[in-house]
């Protein structure tokens, strides 16, 4: 998704059974354009490579996943990953930055049943 | 003897009337989708399109309701481009898209293209709200000169449909009319009912109206691609809404 701004869009949410010690998958999915950096405009200026490079999702401070993320990845890239909830609960903290140097972040708490 | 020769205009226009009717035998696109597409589609979590919805309606909120204070209002609107519109005395076709471009200079907004992220999070929330209603566009009733470019409109839309184009010499009736179900190379071909605009190709990797959607098939059949917004684009799409007619909104929805 083609977005100047300095937030991109980004949707977090949990498949699974929201309870304690339950096993439940992480879905996540960042509206960027990834874009290569091997493209050529209409013009046939190259267009500058610009992808999520660096992105990682934190439960209450302790890191739980961390990508690092190539040109092969395709636009509004989506990724998924198990975890057991935490008896104590918390939140989820996703940050990710991308090469012009944006960056930001999406939190969200988990709420049991 | 006399010999009575309808003009072929009339013609299609009767051809355009009875093939209204059989609303059983028209299919979406989406059916066309392999199975796990369709799982994708589904699903919100792995449809791509969510990021267009929640934008939409972060939108919508923050720029819209100043005149549309009422969302349940809207829930149609979807179903009802292109419309006709005068400016300046001249009779011209909007779709949901220019629309959405033509609130932007009424409300003193810059203007964006039809292919931007905001103007398809707009149309993308506002083809949600219409989902399952049926497509109903329809002649306007206000003037009797505007039926009249109406329907000249509608009938140029026709005769652009089954008019060989391009290189490769085709119309868009030989293969959306007579090979609908077989293989263009890997893609299945599907009937033109455009019930899932905007739609998100895989092969874009973005979110694109129907108006590039109709680009694409120009430029597919090695023809002149007209520009954005251009007139003949939009009576192509009143022709295959019209087609369309009675059929409910399933998108905004995948494709390859």
């Amino acid at each position: 998704m083609a977005n100047t701004s300095l937030q991109i869009p980004v949707r977090l949410t949990l498949a699974g059974p929201m309870r304690a010690h339950s096993d439940v998958e992480v879905r996540l999915m960042l509206g960027h354009d990834m874009e290569t950096g091997f493209r050529h405009d209409s013009s046939g200026v190259r267009v500058p490579k610009n992808i999520l490079e660096t992105l990682t999702v934190k439960l209450n401070q302790t890191l739980i996943f961390e990508a690092t993320l190539g040109t092969g990845m395709s636009a509004n890239p989506m990724l998924f990953f198990p975890l057991t909830l935490p008896p104590e609960g918390g939140t989820l903290v996703v940050t990710w930055m991308d090469d012009q140097g944006r960056s930001g972040s999406t939190r969200k708490l988990l709420v049991y049943e | 003897m006399r010999v009575w020769r309808l003009p072929l205009s009339a013609l299609l226009t009767l051809f355009v009337v009875l093939g209204v009717g059989n609303a059983q035998t028209r299919q979406s696109g989406l059916l066309f989708l392999t199975p796990q597409l369709q799982a994708m589609q589904r699903d919100p979590d792995t449809n791509p399109i969510s990021l267009w919805r929640d934008q939409g309606q972060a939108l919508w909120s923050a720029q819209c309701t100043g005149c549309h204070p009422k969302t349940e209002a809207m829930k149609d609107v979807a179903t009802h481009y292109p419309k006709l519109v005068a400016i300046n005395g001249m009779h011209q076709l909007r779709n949901l898209e220019d629309q959405i471009n033509a609130c932007r200079q009424r409300t003193e907004h810059p203007a964006k293209s039809l292919e931007d992220a905001d103007t398809l999070s707009l149309s993308t929330w506002l083809h949600t709200q219409a989902q399952g209603l049926p497509v109903d566009v329809q002649p306007p009733t206000n003037a009797p000169e505007a039926l009249v470019a109406w329907q000249a409109a509608l009938t140029q839309g026709t005769q652009r449909y089954a008019t060989r184009l391009g290189r490769m010499n085709l119309a868009c009736v030989h293969c959306h009319d007579g090979k609908v179900g077989t293989q263009l190379r890997a893609e299945v071909i599907s009937p033109a009912h455009p019930t899932g605009f905007p739609i998100y190709r895989l092969n874009w990797q973005t979110l694109g109206s129907i108006d590039r959607r109709l680009r694409a098939c120009y430029s597919g059949v090695q023809a002149q691609v007209p520009a954005p917004g251009s007139a003949e684009l939009r009576q192509l799409e009143l022709y295959l809404k019209v087609r369309a007619n009675g059929m409910p909104l399933d998108g905004p929805s995948i494709r390859r």
